[in-house]
């Protein structure tokens, strides 16, 4: 009976992916354009085909990743960090992606430092931020899968010693434990939508969602806000430092 | 009409007929097209004489003078005609004088002489006099230097705002003979910022008729006033120091002033009146924020040389205001501009001037700008207010909005290089790494792995087949608690035989054989699930043979079992061997183990 349940999971996991294909076979061509596209410094076009992906709902991490080259070299500075800043939200931390980023980061002039961070939550951060979430889901699944395999190897056979069969249970159920916070926290992490690169040249920040309301600074092009409040087309932005002001919805973009 | 007498009034009786000579006032002004009768004097005596005088300006003929029966005539009609020319245009002047006496005391009413003055029948003013009994006495009205000659100050308005303009005039009116005056001492205005208003060309008389009598008038000095604040404030008088030509009383007895004429230079100190004035304060309704103060009527220009540029280029953005009214008291205003835009302070340029008697004028102001950045920044509008005071009312002028497009910016000149180390200015010459050639996980836009279907799937099939496997073995095994005993009775029976290897090991060879002989039923029991009360070797040995356990290792158990009982019951009769008991104790639970 067991077996029986088993094999139609096994058949409507198969369906998913089958299902998925014929779209990823367009995308697939549509990037493969798009890069030879980039290669002949056609970087204009390389964008429209680019985003042919993104229209069409398919989304990775390399597509952003290549898109943010592409806008990087068409000098567009906001629009490639907000795309790095997308492949960052799905791939998780990449030594390319972080190498394009900060240096497009140099190009934008506002330089706000951080509010000082606790050693060890930067730590727990590069951590989970190590995958995306599909990954860690996938490492949790195979520990769990491997927890319950050394439980069962334990209990009914005896092909491991008793010892040997223990260590490997213990560790399969610790990594299962660890990637299963790891997880939910990246998850939580791409699944909010409050942070946002501005887009427009440079943008003054408002004391209210008003256009009558005074200027408290101005902000410029690639700088990564974080939203923490929305009046109609107004959103309320929090600097890495602190501040706070409004601006309207057209001068930025949502990681 | 505060009339000061001087040091000197050695003349003043002489001036019993002083003809109206202006030597100092070079242009006579009177109106062309005029007539006018006038008296030399208002209140005469009984025994004095007065003359009457009918002047016209223009062609005249047919001149008809009035009945003069109240009055005895003594000379008269003495004629005198002038040529004046201003400006080019030569006019003529005709007068007619009569010298007349009073017959009776009272006041009469000299009717007005007729004439056709420039082919259009004229009539002159009726004049009137007061004949006395008693010629007026010395310095009494009528005859004292202050009926001839005062300063008269006039205002335009009666009530102004505060900042508005009030023009403020004073006029000498003389019938004496001027030969000088000047000012003595500036009059100071409290309260008013002043602007003065008088002409360097010259000075304008006319004729002006005064209760019947003729005076010569002019505007000696003129400003514009703007209160400073509102209440009840004084505009000071003038004084004046002027020189005065009188006629010398004569003195029959000195033929040395009769040989140098009988005119004597006199000196006065007069005053004009003060008036008071009511200022009002400004309206606070509807007064806008940015109001500074400008009062009139005043228009905005504002210009700027170009809308594009590259950053930190300068850009001049021109204001000027212009109009009449205090425009002293606009201050530069402070630009509202976006903060990536440095200005500095203005240039200012003033320009004053006069429109009549109002005073007018325009200041510019020029705002360097200069952009600090690339970008598009709206100069969003700048706005002066004023107040209008004919309407009563606020005006606010504005200036267009301007949007820049400045060009480049991110030049790294200012602020974008500040606060790199030295490894990030490394990473600025290097190019970015080259794109990704595969796609990598096209998935759904949103979508993850992890909490999606097919991960819960991932996770509810092993625990489903583990499940299964478990229920499926549990059925298989009915496992009871003997089971469970069974299962542990390896793990029980050789620390069981440890405990006895310690007794052989201090000798105790009786307590080793005991331990020992235990330690196997106590693993019999519990490995082949048997009875405990009714456990006797034999039934053990029979299940050992149901189990079909080989027969060499069931007579290992029965040897063991046996040597065990003679050990026990009969102490000292086993004394070796007991080496040999433990190990085969070993082997056979580890066989038995081994056996399904």
């Amino acid at each position: 009976m067991a077996k029986l349940k088993f094999n139609f999971i096994l058949i409507l996991s198969l369906c998913f992916v089958l299902f998925a294909k014929a779209d990823e076979n367009s995308a697939k061509e549509a990037f493969n354009r798009a890069n030879e596209l980039y290669a002949a410094q056609n970087y204009e076009q390389a964008i429209t085909e680019y985003q042919k992906i993104l229209e069409s709902g398919l989304e990775s991490g390399n597509v952003h990743f290549n898109l943010g080259n592409s806008y990087f070299k068409t000098r567009n500075i906001g629009k490639a960090i907000l795309h790095y800043e997308k492949a960052k939200k799905l791939e998780g931390e990449n030594e390319d992606l972080n190498f394009n980023l900060s240096r497009a980061q140099l190009e934008i002039v506002d330089k706000i430092s951080p509010m000082p961070q606790l050693l060890i939550s930067s730590w727990l951060q590069a951590f989970y931020q190590r995958f995306n979430s599909s990954t860690w889901g996938n490492i949790i699944i195979i520990s769990f899968v491997l927890s319950l395999l050394f439980l069962g190897i334990r209990k009914w056979t005896s092909i491991l010693p008793l010892g040997v069969s223990k260590v490997f249970m213990t560790l399969s159920i610790l990594v299962f434990g660890i990637s299963l916070w790891a997880g939910l926290k990246r998850l939580d992490f791409e699944q909010q939508d409050n942070h946002a690169v501005i887009l427009s040249t440079n943008v003054y920040v408002k004391s209210a969602p008003d256009d009558g309301s005074t200027d408290l600074f101005v902000i410029h092009e690639g700088l990564k806000v974080q939203l923490t409040d929305q009046v109609g087309t107004w959103k309320q932005i929090r600097l890495a430092d602190g501040k706070k002001g409004w601006i309207t919805v057209d001068n930025l973009g949502v990681i | 009409m505060n009339t000061k007498k001087t040091y000197n009034n050695l003349i003043t009786n002489t001036m019993k007929s002083t003809f109206a000579f202006f030597l100092l006032f070079i242009v006579s002004a009177t109106a062309y097209g005029q007539f006018t009768a006038s008296v030399n004097r208002s209140k005469v005596g009984l025994q004095e004489n007065f003359q009457i005088t009918f002047t016209a300006e223009g062609d005249i003929s047919d001149f008809t003078p009035p009945s003069f029966s109240d009055f005895r005539m003594l000379s008269g009609p003495n004629s005198q005609t002038s040529f004046q020319s201003i400006n080019g245009r030569t006019t003529r002047s005709q007068s007619y004088s009569y010298i007349l006496r009073g017959k009776t005391t009272g006041k009469f009413t000299i009717a007005p002489a007729k004439v056709m003055l420039n082919g259009r029948k004229t009539e002159s003013n009726p004049v009137t006099i007061e004949i006395l009994e008693q010629a007026p006495k010395e310095g009494a009205a009528g005859n004292s230097i202050s009926d001839n000659l005062f300063v008269k100050l006039t205002l335009d308005k009666s009530k102004v705002f505060v900042g508005e303009q009030i023009t403020a005039t004073y006029t000498i009116y003389t019938a004496v003979n001027i030969v000088g005056y000047e000012l003595d001492g500036s009059p100071t205005y409290q309260g008013f910022w002043v602007e003065e208003l008088n002409d360097k060309k010259g000075i304008e008389t006319r004729d002006e008729i005064i209760d019947g009598r003729k005076f010569r008038a002019a505007k000696i000095y003129q400003v514009a006033l703007f209160p400073q604040r509102a209440g009840t404030l004084e505009i000071a008088p003038i004084d004046l120091k002027l020189t005065v030509r009188e006629q010398r009383r004569r003195n029959p007895n000195s033929i040395f002033e009769d040989m140098f004429g009988g005119f004597a230079d006199q000196q006065y100190f007069i005053s004009s009146n003060k008036r008071k004035l009511t200022v009002d304060a400004l309206p606070v309704k509807g007064r806008p924020a940015s109001y500074s103060g400008l009062v009139g009527r005043f228009n905005l220009k504002s210009s700027i040389d170009k809308t594009t540029a590259q950053a930190n280029d300068g850009i001049t953005l021109k204001m000027e205001v212009s109009g009449t009214g205090n425009i002293n008291v606009l201050t530069p205003q402070k630009l509202s501009l976006p903060n990536d835009i440095e200005v500095y302070e203005p240039k200012v340029k003033q320009r004053g001037g006069k429109n009549g008697t109002t005073i007018t004028g325009s200041k510019a102001f020029d705002y360097l700008l200069i952009p600090r950045r690339g970008g598009n920044f709206p100069i969003p509008q700048q706005s002066i207010s004023y107040f209008d005071p004919s309407k009563e009312k606020y005006v606010t002028l504005t200036t267009p909005e301007y949007e820049l497009i400045i060009e480049g910016g991110s030049n790294p000149q200012s602020t974008t290089v500040t606060g790199l180390d030295k490894e990030e200015i490394a990473l600025l010459g290097e190019d970015i790494r080259y794109i990704k050639t595969n796609p990598g996980e096209l998935h759904e836009k949103g979508k993850s792995f992890l909490g999606s279907t097919p991960f819960f799937l991932g996770l509810g099939a092993p625990i489903l087949l583990f499940l299964g496997v478990l229920g499926y073995r549990r059925r298989q095994d009915g496992m009871t608690e003997d089971a469970k005993r069974s299962q542990s009775a390896g793990k029980v029976g050789l620390k069981r035989l440890k405990s006895a290897r310690n007794k052989l090991n201090s000798q105790d060879i009786p307590g080793f054989h005991q331990d020992l002989g235990l330690a196997l039923e106590g693993y019999l029991v519990d490995r082949f699930k048997m009875d405990k009360s009714s456990f006797t070797h034999e039934n053990a040995i029979e299940k050992l043979q149901e189990k079909e356990i080989p027969q060499e290792q069931i007579q290992d158990l029965k040897t063991l079992l046996d040597a065990c009982d003679m050990a026990r019951y009969a102490p000292g009769s086993v004394s070796s061997g007991s080496e040999s008991h433990y190990s085969k104790a070993l082997t056979l639970i580890d066989n038995l183990e081994k056996h399904a």
